[in-house]
């Protein structure tokens, strides 16, 4: 008679995947190309050059993008009132992610890429712990090799 | 006659919060079921389920969350009143 049994009260697809990962990874590539615009060199062979900095704009404004719209998705479905309660600066953080991730597209400053690196890993330390997922600060095994923030799985 | 149950999700906040418990009366042929009432029922495949009552049409209900995001009728369509099995009397 008194037992507790679970009602459900879901919304969106049941049991939702949801993983900020995807943003990590994006923002560590728009580092990364960052880091290969940097260093390439312009060389006897002009359109060898131009056609690899095209190649590195390229990939780096796809991945900006990626990385934004991996937290519009977790912000706008995932997130809902209560989070917004315990965490009041979400919203800010959101914003940020946005702004940071345009800033990465406008320009080719290392600076700016590491910014948005900073703020996608804090929006994923918030998610796990919404989540109730212990997380760790580890260094990323590939190039540009910086740290994110990842579940203890 | 009287249960108690633990929500799980946040489609009807601010009425319920996650974990919030609730305790309910068991839905019989006599019971009243108004508009605005929150009442749980069975919806194959998702199981037991918690919603508001939307409105009413002959032994039809239109079941409803406040979340935007809700899976509610809105999805699966209105609920058999055979179906509702409980409704909620105060939640703590």
């Amino acid at each position: 008679m008194f037992n507790l049994k679970e009602v459900k009260a879901h919304c969106d697809v049941p049991c939702g995947i949801y993983d900020p990962s995807t943003a990590q990874i994006a923002a560590l590539s728009v580092i990364r190309m960052i880091d290969l615009m940097n260093k390439a060199e312009k060389g006897a062979d002009e359109a060898a050059y131009l056609n690899d900095m095209a190649r590195y704009i390229a990939v780096k404004e796809t991945e900006a993008i990626k990385c934004k719209d991996e937290i519009v998705i977790i912000w706008g479905d995932f997130i809902k009132p209560p989070h917004m309660i315990k965490y009041p600066n979400l919203h800010t953080l959101a914003h940020k992610i946005m702004m940071l991730g345009g800033a990465a597209k406008q320009h080719c400053s290392r600076e700016k890429g590491m910014e948005l690196l900073a703020a996608v890993n804090e929006f994923a330390e918030i998610f796990w712990e919404i989540k109730g997922v212990k997380t760790q600060t580890v260094t990323a095994p590939y190039a540009p090799s910086e740290s994110i923030v990842s579940p203890v799985l | 006659m009287i249960r108690f149950f633990k929500v799980s999700g946040h489609s009807l906040f601010p009425l319920l919060r996650d974990g919030q418990r609730v305790f309910c009366l068991k839905v019989f042929p006599f019971s009243k079921l108004s508009i605005s009432n929150i009442v749980i029922f069975d919806k194959a495949p998702h199981g037991l389920m918690i919603k508001q009552i939307k409105s009413i049409e002959k032994q039809e209900y239109f079941l409803q969350g406040t979340d935007p995001f809700s899976i509610d009728s809105r999805d699966f369509g209105t609920v058999n009143r055979s179906d509702i099995k409980y409704k909620m009397w105060f939640r703590f």
